[in-house]
């Protein structure tokens, strides 16, 4: 710009030195291509708007489309954008889309790009950067869209071929071998009156027409009201299997409470990981716990916990959360304890919510070679346990039959 | 090699529009002091000097020695040079040209004079203006990209290179270039309409009506900065990887221009004359201000003269008298010689001695002019147009003086062959070898002059003998010269097979080896003549 100017001074110079009115109009000219293209450049700048349309949460797998739709709102024509979107990278690789436009008046042109997510998180999109400038190269604009959008990539949720959890709770939906637990709204068929049946489960209708006394045989059954207990902390696991086996507890919470979501059961979530929303917010980083909800809503704010989550380190360790949350639950109701080691605070514990009348059942993501003693060590006190070594244990029903009581 | 990338013959086309504008606009200049020249056959040749210099700077460029480099040029310009004298001659009219022609021929020295110079001058600002735009514009293209052999070190080092962008100076090149050149051409069209001396006092009329080569030269050069910006972007982006929307480059070039003829329309509307009143109005108070800073000088002046005068009284001092200054001393004037006019023959000799040496540099300069731009007629007569019309006709022109030129040679061969006298064995004068014009062609080439001097020897190379074979078996025979034979084949054999190229500094040791050799195997055949 400095070159033109000096330029445009001594066009100034000469025109008036020499008295010819054709190189005032050189002048004005070229002084006016430069302002004018300058000005033309900042004005439509301005007068654009960007906009960024997607799926907000989508599963682990899901190749997401997304829309960026840029509109001129002015009358003067765009000459160049160039448009930057900053992407992480572990949804897209290279971490960026990039196009150069050129918009004319009230134009609007939609962009889009597929995301590949193949990794849990919650991840920011964006900023959209635009570029743009005039046509002799004096400007150079650049235009932020301040508005940070974010994305959530649920875990990975594995069908699990079956889950062995405990119960005391009666009256649900989930049939159970202990005849303790029988629901009289569950009835099985009929059969012949012996002495000592309750008269209450006389069906006086069939008895009736048959001739004889008959009894209604019910179904036990019971209901799991189930809190997932989840462990993030850095120190539970090995440093091997350190990012590994916490990714594989997440994807075992999401698996487990997407298991008892279908079974219409209630479920919660309490884990001292960090939460990076509720760091941003203020709070102290580890989410508040979730209290045992049913249906599909209580599940997708699960799993959108369970997609932000990250491992922490010296934060509460899980025997104080474990008591902690114990402490909430309602009698009869059931523990799931995700972790990678299990140390003496933990057996602690989990012997003191079974004295308080909860159930429990521990998975341990991350075994030590001394596993089948702390399997047999739990059954002592009622607490069945499972190992998972990698996501195909789920798929071949490991939750199912893994642990014994 | 392609001399020109695909699109750019638009943008040089332009720069060459642009130097025509500027000649033009000089030209009208000249035409002042010289009455009856006519600027436009001379801006004609600016235009194709642009065109020219652009592809001889990017063909020099493809040498890698400087002295064909150099050669390139002379005979470049010898051309030039030439072409300007004609076209001197002829913007003063045919007559004059034909009055030149005569003039000439009698005193060949007067084809050279001042006007010659100052135009040769100026198409050597605008031939020095148009390579550096066209340059520039090459240079803020996107660059090919030409990795080294992927089993070579250098290939690493091209992958990890850093990402440099030069770009950026090269369109402040450009930009300046441009905008001294528009200063250049204002100037010289101004002088031309206006004159100096009169222009200074800033009380002449002023002067309506259309520039139209500054008009020309602006606007082509405000298309010209557009291109350049938009090639720079594209280059730039190209270089990130950036896809860019088809329809850009036609709607960068629609929009340039339509927003240009409409900044032009709203200029139109625009009043010059209340500009120049306000000049002059800042000219007068100029003026006025300098009237009494002057006056207030000499009123300061006379009082430190008083001053001085009293003091100058108090010691006694008195002026000296007006009669008592010295006269000046009178230079005596050169008193003028008698010419000696000399012997008509021996400006004769003069004159055919003068001609002749202008007529060899002329036909050498033509001749490899033409021939080292084979590649530009290939290119000229393949397109269509004028232009395409005009590099057929150059190619068929150059085909009928070449055939002419052989059948003349024949023909002399034959005359001269009918003398017994000057019958000459044709085994002595040996195979016309190709101009070598790479480093590669010259090493190739002195492998076959050294094959040539073993072969004098006696021992030609055999079809089936590979070069190594050849070696082996000639070098044990020679008294004198294996390693430089050995040398030579080594050379022959990298320069003929690998993939890289050998270093220019190669050539003068081998040229010394070569030389060594033919001594030595000259020897060897005296030795076995005697």
């Amino acid at each position: 710009m400095s070159g033109l100017l000096g330029f445009l001074i001594a066009l100034l110079a000469v025109a008036a030195l020499l008295r010819i009115d054709f190189f005032f109009y050189l002048f004005y000219l070229i002084a006016g291509v430069a302002l004018l293209g300058r000005a033309w450049a900042q004005r439509a700048a301005r007068s654009l708007a960007c906009e960024r349309r997607y799926p907000g949460r989508v599963f682990w797998g899901e190749r997401p489309l997304v829309e960026l739709t840029i509109r001129n709102r002015g009358l003067l024509p765009v000459l160049w954008l160039q448009v930057h979107d900053s992407l992480p990278i572990q949804v897209r690789s290279p971490n960026f889309y990039q196009q150069v436009v050129s918009l004319g008046p009230r134009e609007a042109l939609t962009l889009s790009y597929q995301l590949d997510c193949r990794r849990r998180g919650y991840y920011p999109l964006g900023p959209l950067a635009l570029e743009s400038g005039d046509l002799l190269g004096t400007a150079r604009i650049a235009i932020d869209c301040p508005r940070a959008d974010t994305l959530v990539v649920y875990p990975r949720i594995i069908p699990l071929a079956g889950l062995r959890l405990p119960s005391r709770t009666m009256y649900g939906s989930l049939p159970s071998r202990q005849r303790i637990f029988e629901d009289p709204a569950r009835i099985l068929g009929l059969r012949d009156y012996v002495p000592g049946d309750s008269l209450r489960h006389i069906a006086w209708k069939s008895s009736a027409a048959l001739g004889r006394l008959q009894v209604r045989r019910l179904e036990p059954s019971v209901a799991l009201e189930t809190a997932i207990m989840l462990d993030l902390c850095r120190g539970s696991y090995s440093p091997m299997r350190l990012w590994v086996a916490t990714e594989l507890a997440i994807v075992v919470a999401a698996s487990v409470a997407n298991w008892l979501v279908e079974r219409r059961q209630a479920v919660g979530l309490a884990t001292n990981g960090c939460d990076p929303l509720a760091a941003a917010e203020g709070a102290a980083g580890q989410p508040p716990a979730k209290p045992p909800r049913k249906g599909r809503l209580a599940l997708m704010a699960l799993l959108d916990l369970l997609a932000r989550v990250e491992m922490a380190e010296g934060t509460t360790p899980l025997a104080a959360l474990l008591r902690r949350e114990a402490g909430r639950l309602p009698w009869g109701a059931t523990l799931v304890v995700i972790t990678g080691r299990v140390d003496e605070a933990l057996f602690d514990a989990l012997a003191s919510s079974r004295r308080a009348g909860l159930s429990a059942a521990l998975i341990s993501v991350d075994p030590g070679p001394d596993f089948a003693a702390l399997r047999r060590r739990a059954a002592r006190i009622g607490v069945p346990s499972f190992e998972v070594w990698e996501e195909t244990d789920l798929e071949r029903g490991c939750l199912a039959a893994g642990g014994a009581a | 090699m392609k001399l020109f990338r695909p699109g750019e013959a638009g943008r040089i086309l332009l720069v060459a529009a642009m130097m025509a504008a500027l000649a033009l606009s000089a030209g009208e200049l000249a035409a002042r002091l010289v009455p009856g020249f006519d600027p436009t056959l001379l801006a004609l040749l600016a235009f194709l000097v642009a065109l020219e210099g652009t592809a001889t700077d990017r063909l020099a460029r493809q040498f890698p020695e400087a002295g064909l480099r150099l050669r390139l040029h002379l005979v470049e310009w010898v051309v030039i040079v030439a072409a300007l004298r004609l076209v001197l001659s002829l913007s003063q009219g045919s007559a004059a040209l034909a009055a030149d022609l005569g003039l000439w021929l009698a005193q060949p020295l007067r084809l050279f004079d001042a006007g010659l110079a100052a135009a040769a001058a100026l198409l050597a600002m605008t031939w020095w203006l148009g390579v550096q735009m066209a340059r520039c514009l090459e240079a803020l293209g996107p660059q090919p990209e030409s990795p080294p052999p992927a089993d070579s070190a250098a290939y690493y080092a091209w992958l990890t290179r850093p990402q440099e962008d030069s770009r950026g100076e090269c369109w402040e090149r450009l930009r300046r270039l441009v905008l001294a050149g528009g200063l250049l051409l204002l100037v010289c069209s101004g002088l031309a309409r206006q004159d100096l001396a009169l222009a200074l006092s800033l009380r002449h009329p002023a002067i309506a009506g259309i520039v139209g080569n500054a008009l020309l030269y602006c606007a082509l050069g405000l298309a010209l900065l557009s291109q350049g910006h938009y090639a720079m972007l594209r280059a730039r982006w190209q270089r990130q990887d950036v896809p860019v929307a088809r329809p850009l480059g036609r709607r960068w070039a629609v929009l340039a221009v339509a927003f240009t003829a409409l900044v032009a329309a709203a200029v139109l509307l625009l009043p010059a004359r209340p500009s120049l009143a306000v000049f002059g109005a800042a000219w007068a108070a100029l003026q006025a201000l300098f009237f009494w800073a002057t006056q207030l000088a000499a009123l300061a002046l006379m009082a430190l003269g008083y001053l001085l005068n009293l003091i100058l009284s108090l010691f006694g001092v008195k002026p000296a008298p007006e009669g008592a200054r010295s006269e000046p001393l009178a230079v005596p004037t050169p008193q003028p010689q008698p010419e000696v006019a000399p012997a008509d023959w021996w400006q004769a000799i003069q004159g055919l001695v003068l001609w002749a040496a202008i007529a060899a540099v002329l036909i050498y300069a033509l001749a490899h002019f033409v021939r080292e731009r084979r590649e530009l007629w290939r290119l000229l007569a393949a397109r269509g147009g004028p232009l395409g019309w005009l590099g057929a006709t150059l190619v068929a022109l150059w085909r009928w003086l070449a055939g002419a030129g052989h059948a003349a040679g024949r023909r002399w061969r034959t005359l001269v062959a009918r003398r017994p006298s000057a019958a000459r064995p044709e085994a002595r004068r040996g195979p016309r070898w190709p101009r070598p014009r790479t480093v590669r062609e010259r090493m190739r080439l002195l492998y076959l002059l050294s094959l040539r001097e073993t072969a004098r020897l006696g021992r030609p190379r055999r079809a089936a003998d590979t070069p190594y074979e050849y070696a082996q078996r000639v070098a044990p025979e020679l008294a004198e010269g294996r390693e430089e034979l050995q040398g030579l084949t080594q050379a022959f054999v990298e320069a003929r097979y690998s993939r890289h190229d050998p270093p220019p500094a190669q050539v003068g040791p081998l040229t010394a080896a070569y030389r060594r050799l033919r001594r030595a195997c000259r020897r060897m055949l005296g030795r076995s003549g005697t």
